[in-house]
């Protein structure tokens, strides 16, 4: 089992958030997670990358329990799951070949990282991911001068740099327009399926999670509302998943909210 | 959810604040303005002025005047250094950007440093100098101790809260995929905060110069030990061949810096 969450439940600030959470996911699968806006879909995918640790239950990932790994066991594990963030988390004035080799600090020892600096070692391997996400020109640039949509190629071309056994992805593709964010969750696929890691994608996208993921989980205001193979996914089931959240008529146009805005939004 | 615009009242008090605070203070410190303008004040000024030029530019002078400009520069510099390798590692040491938030870290750790750089920064240049030339006896070794102390302490401070208020979400992005603690600042935080830091360490820089001057005066030897002399032996053109060289200093300083930060933003 690659994650297995069981009855897991978790408050941030006094607030439910996600309430008897179980899930399994076996080695190599591929699954979206779907639901309306406050579900709890980033909350589950914080459980699942080890940032949240579950206040009851019990979370498994890679067959450890990070809630109780000691600090270097943890890190070990943590080398095989990759986030990649609705809003990338890419400091503005690092160039995008130090965002992406980013991706193994935690496989390569501190003074190669901190060399890599003034002399990248694995330029080459870097710029084949920034190739994957159709970025090549981009790579001595900082991530500051990129638009919204390349740095969320950027913080993906991290995670296929890093190469872990586990992906997570919250709404990747959230800032790309539709054509292209089919295509980047295709690279995602692409590369899971290599490497037989798992993939789990949070998904703002209904089509797209109907159309490329074998398997759809619903959320729905903090609870798994269905978990089934997407040939059992029915409109009806869809309707309630999102029945009162008005954004659901267009869910192809969702607009990032904070992407693009300079005083919240990220500085990269 | 209440949106709330933020009360009136409480808007009024904090405008008001500041110019209360400023009137006090001068009651405070005493400070009499017709005094400074009365003919005895005026003529005492106008002579020590006109005593300034010319600058005195005799061989022995200007010996002594290279020789002071050199040793007040490389205590500035020395002492910067001095106080980066203090203020660096205790900023670090002292801050939750390194430490996380492990309880016991930060009250092992934290706050006895920063108790430490608040010592050292409380406690101003001059006053080291002063408590330091009893130690190591008159001249620059002084000054540079005393600069690297209490600079040591502010840097320390600055860096800490520098990096304490830069976005921290890439450097927790990198912490959950494994990364160490200093890889994940070096590559989460420092990006961001560089600009922030050099700039800072550069206008202490050209406060370093500034003071190295003045400490001086207390015998910690440069440009402030001569001005000293000259002013005792009631000398203007001495005094303002050595205002001159420090005005050229501070311009070459802001020159400098100003350089630095263009090349950085």
């Amino acid at each position: 089992m690659s994650l297995s969450v069981e009855r897991a439940s978790l408050k941030l600030g006094g607030k439910a958030i996600l309430q008897d959470i179980d899930l399994q996911l076996a080695q190599g699968e591929q699954v979206a997670l779907i639901g309306p806006s406050g579900a709890g879909k980033t909350s589950l995918l914080g459980l699942a990358n080890s940032s949240h640790t579950p206040d009851s239950g019990r979370v498994t990932v890679l067959g450890q329990q990070p809630a109780r790994l000691g600090a270097r066991a943890l890190k070990v594990l943590r080398s095989e799951i990759g986030s990649v963030y609705q809003v990338p988390p890419l400091p503005g004035r690092q160039r995008a070949i130090h965002a992406v080799g980013a991706g193994q600090l935690a496989r390569q020892p501190l003074w190669r990282s901190l060399l890599d600096l003034w002399w990248p070692a694995q330029t080459a391997a870097i710029a084949a991911c920034l190739r994957q996400v159709a970025l090549p020109e981009v790579l001595y640039q900082r991530c500051g001068e990129l638009s919204g949509g390349q740095r969320q190629r950027v913080g993906i071309a991290r995670m296929l740099y890093q190469a872990p056994q586990l992906l997570l992805a919250d709404e990747p593709v959230s800032a790309l327009d539709p054509l292209q964010g089919r295509q980047m969750l295709q690279v995602l696929q692409d590369d899971a399926r290599s490497r037989n890691a798992t993939l789990l994608v949070s998904l703002h996208a209904v089509d797209l999670a109907l159309e490329l993921f074998p398997r759809v989980i619903g959320l729905r205001q903090g609870r798994v509302l269905f978990d089934l193979p997407t040939a059992e996914v029915t409109p009806a089931l869809l309707q309630a998943l999102y029945a009162g959240d008005e954004t659901v008529a267009a869910p192809a146009l969702d607009i990032p909210v904070f992407a693009g805005s300079s005083v919240s939004g990220p500085r990269c | 959810m209440r949106l709330r615009h933020p009360p009136l009242l409480r808007g009024l008090l904090q405008t008001l604040a500041l110019p209360l605070l400023l009137w006090l203070l001068l009651l405070g410190s005493q400070l009499n303005f017709a005094e400074l303008f009365t003919p005895g004040t005026l003529a005492t000024l106008g002579k020590f002025l006109a005593d300034f030029f010319p600058p005195s530019h005799d061989a022995f002078f200007l010996k002594s005047l290279g020789e002071a400009t050199i040793t007040t520069v490389a205590v500035a510099n020395l002492g910067m250094l001095l106080a980066f390798a203090i203020g660096a590692p205790l900023a670090l040491l002292s801050s939750r950007v390194l430490l996380g938030d492990s309880p016991l870290l930060l009250a092992v750790l934290a706050t006895p440093i920063r108790a430490l750089l608040l010592l050292l920064r409380g406690v101003p240049e001059l006053v080291w100098a002063l408590l330091l030339v009893r130690v190591v006896g008159l001249g620059s070794p002084a000054a540079l101790l005393a600069l690297g102390l209490a600079y040591g302490g502010m840097l320390g401070k600055v860096y800490a809260e520098i990096l304490e208020s830069q976005p921290q979400a890439p450097l927790q992005a990198l912490r959950h995929a494994g990364s160490g603690r200093i890889a994940a600042l070096v590559y989460g935080l420092l990006p961001n905060a560089l600009p922030e830091l050099v700039s800072y360490t550069v206008y202490r820089w050209e406060c370093a110069i500034r003071a190295s001057a003045v400490m001086g005066l207390v015998g910690a030897g440069g440009l402030g030990q001569l001005m000293d002399t000259s002013v005792r032996m009631l000398n203007g053109g001495e005094v303002g061949a050595i205002l001159l060289v420090f005005m050229v200093l501070v311009l070459l300083t802001e020159m400098v810096s100003w350089l630095v930060r263009k090349v950085l933003a």
